[in-house]
């Protein structure tokens, strides 16, 4: 447990030289001087942060120095997938503060736009799910141009989900939600972590057949 | 004691080594019961191979001039001075050989070369 | 006792392969492992390491499995690789950060010592450190873990003769505790053959031979006479033969048997690990 949690610190460490990035991106965006939709937060930093966990150590010689730390291979994969959940979770706590503070700003009360929050965790983790073994199979040099498809999906991603978020017939949906919300709720919940735990055994099966 | 090696003179290392701890047990500036350097010590200290110096001390260790006792370290024998006074013998002898050779190659015989020892000899007595 | 046994490994790659490479390497000694660019030293350490999964064969390292996936046996291994795998836009402080709670081991104190000794500014980024300051670094993070065993590959690469002799002094320092072993490749085989025990020598990702080292120096004899004494039955008795104008100079690796078939028709001389180097890997070329 110790080891992940030292790998988790080396992440946050090597993301620090972002940080000025992410608070000028956040401010920027934040509706603070232009009049941005949030679209811009809540649908591109979390995909954001998740491209910069993961590409921080990229280069062969950086899997390199992670294989010779007395860390097991499905180890060093299970604290990728935990420093890239924790920095979504990050992002998406920072885009709610700024989401609040802002309607907070315009109309005196604190509010924050919960299916626009669910529907970005939920796209991002699903993301990161075919991300990682992705990155993981491709290699370091296959990496590179993984990160700029990653980027663009999601760009595009971005627009789809805020789309589907508001323009979908949540009425059907939200009945079938209030009648069964335990259910329904382990069940969304489940099956997410079904697909993160698929992705991590294959990325883990991906890494192990690795040579560096 | 000094340990001076050379790495071009073709001679075995570990020869050299024991050849240069032997001289200085018999010469007596390395007394019955005195320690030697560890051989690990030793193989850093000449920055040489921890085998080649174990290799000096087994062969001195044959010759009955050190003993190793496990976990203490290597000390020049001292139960042995009859053996030692025989190797001290057996080295002058080897010199005097030497000597000989040197004599009859340049037509010096044995009679003219003791005549010349005992004339250095009484000079070195002044 | 062996510190690492290398057993039957096979490993194909485009354009060459190590074929069943085995040899030991004996714990409390140090083991260097020799051969030309390309023999494949890299390839080995990097499988004792688990970075690099065989198609055959196995490895021990200091009795565990040194299976590709597994991670606890490097606890005691203190690794040098042969160029920087560190975060290089860290500073050398920060990298330390990262590193040392892998380790229970650490020794902050014998870090902090070594950087001093070895001139080194704990907030220099390591980007911007030489090729030298880089290798020392990883030295000192190595040793500071205190290591039972110390694999180190390409060393010298990039080090100046000055260092060069501190390093041999370092590990002739680490050596003198007997449960402690070191194994390190090279292809500059002049400064380190002096301390080595232990020699492992690897041609075309075959091994040619592993013995210690003052064995195999009294096994070889290097050979130079008159051009009139060679013939092609005299050629095939040497491991290699260099052939002027004014003489040849061959390498064999029986000297008994090649004293007594010149006798004092040519001069011999004591080979160095490099001329057995030369010759072997000049004979191999020739022979492809």
């Amino acid at each position: 447990m110790s080891e992940i949690l030292n790998l988790v610190r080396k992440d946050f460490i090597l993301q620090r030289r972002y940080i000025w990035i992410i608070a000028l991106y956040v401010i920027g965006f934040s509706g603070l001087f232009m009049n941005s939709n949030l679209n811009m937060l809540y649908g591109l930093l979390p995909g954001m942060m998740l491209i910069l966990v993961v590409s921080s150590d990229m280069r062969q010689a950086n899997q390199q120095f992670l294989v010779t730390l007395p860390v097991k291979r499905s180890r060093l994969v299970l604290s990728k997938y935990v420093t890239s959940i924790l920095f979504v979770l990050l992002a998406l706590a920072t885009c709610s503060i700024v989401n609040m503070g802002m309607s907070l700003y315009h109309s005196h009360s604190a509010s924050i736009d919960y299916t626009m929050l669910l529907a970005s965790l939920i796209s991002v983790l699903v993301l990161m799910s075919i991300y990682l073994p992705l990155y993981y199979w491709l290699g370091i040099h296959g990496g590179q141009y993984l990160n700029v498809a990653m980027m663009m999906l999601v760009m595009l991603g971005n627009g789809a989900v805020s789309g589907i978020a508001s323009e979908y017939d949540f009425t059907n949906m939200s009945t079938w939600l209030n009648s069964h919300p335990v259910g329904s709720i382990a069940l969304g919940v489940s099956s997410l972590l079904l697909i993160i735990v698929i992705s991590y055994l294959i990325s883990v099966r991906i890494f192990k057949g690795r040579d560096l | 004691m000094n340990i001076l090696l050379s790495h071009s003179s073709g001679e075995p290392i570990y020869w050299q080594i024991a050849g240069q701890i032997r001289s200085a047990i018999l010469q007596g500036e390395l007394a019955p019961g005195a320690a030697l350097p560890s051989i690990r010590q030793l193989a850093k200290d000449l920055q040489i191979s921890v085998i080649t110096t174990k290799r000096a001390y087994d062969e001195l260790e044959k010759e009955g001039l050190i003993d190793s006792v496990v976990g203490k370290g290597s000390f020049v024998s001292g139960g042995n001075q009859e053996f030692i006074r025989e190797q001290q013998m057996k080295q002058l002898e080897k010199q005097i050989r030497e000597l000989l050779d040197g004599c009859h190659s340049i037509s010096v015989s044995t009679d003219q070369l003791i005549e010349w020892i005992r004339l250095l000899d009484q000079e070195g007595g002044k | 006792m062996n510190a690492i046994e290398v057993q039957g490994i096979c490993k194909s790659y485009k354009n060459y392969r190590l074929s069943d490479v085995t040899f030991q390497v004996p714990k409390g000694y140090i083991t260097g492992l020799i051969g030309p660019n390309g023999a494949g030293k890299s390839t080995i350490i990097k499988a004792i390491m688990g970075l690099v999964k065989p198609d055959q064969g196995s490895i021990q390292v200091l009795g565990h499995g040194a299976e590709q996936g597994e991670g606890r046996y490097k606890q005691e291994i203190g690794y040098i690789s042969d160029e920087s795998i560190y975060y290089d836009w860290l500073s050398m402080e920060q990298m330390k950060k990262i590193i040392a709670p892998f380790y229970p081991a650490w020794d902050e104190t014998a870090f902090q010592r070594y950087m001093e000794l070895f001139e080194l500014p704990l907030r220099k980024k390591i980007k911007d450190c030489s090729k030298g300051m880089k290798m020392k670094y990883a030295i000192a993070i190595a040793l500071s873990h205190n290591p039972a065993l110390l694999i180190m590959d390409e060393p010298t690469a990039g080090l100046d003769p000055v260092f060069r002799r501190e390093l041999l002094e370092l590990l002739a320092e680490y050596i003198l505790d007997d449960q402690k072993t070191i194994l390190f490749s090279t292809h500059v085989t002049t400064d380190l053959d002096r301390i080595a025990d232990y020699v492992t020598f690897l041609n075309r990702g075959q091994l040619i031979f592993s013995d210690t080292k003052d064995g195999v120096l009294e096994r070889y004899v290097l050979v130079k006479g008159g051009k009139e004494l060679l013939d092609n039955d005299v050629r095939r008795e040497f491991v290699g033969v260099r052939e002027t104008g004014i003489g040849f100079e061959a390498l064999s690796a029986d000297r008994g048997g090649t004293v007594s078939m010149f006798g004092d028709s040519v001069m011999y001389q004591q080979p160095s690990l490099e001329d057995i180097m030369y010759f072997t890997v000049k004979e191999a070329r020739l022979r492809v």
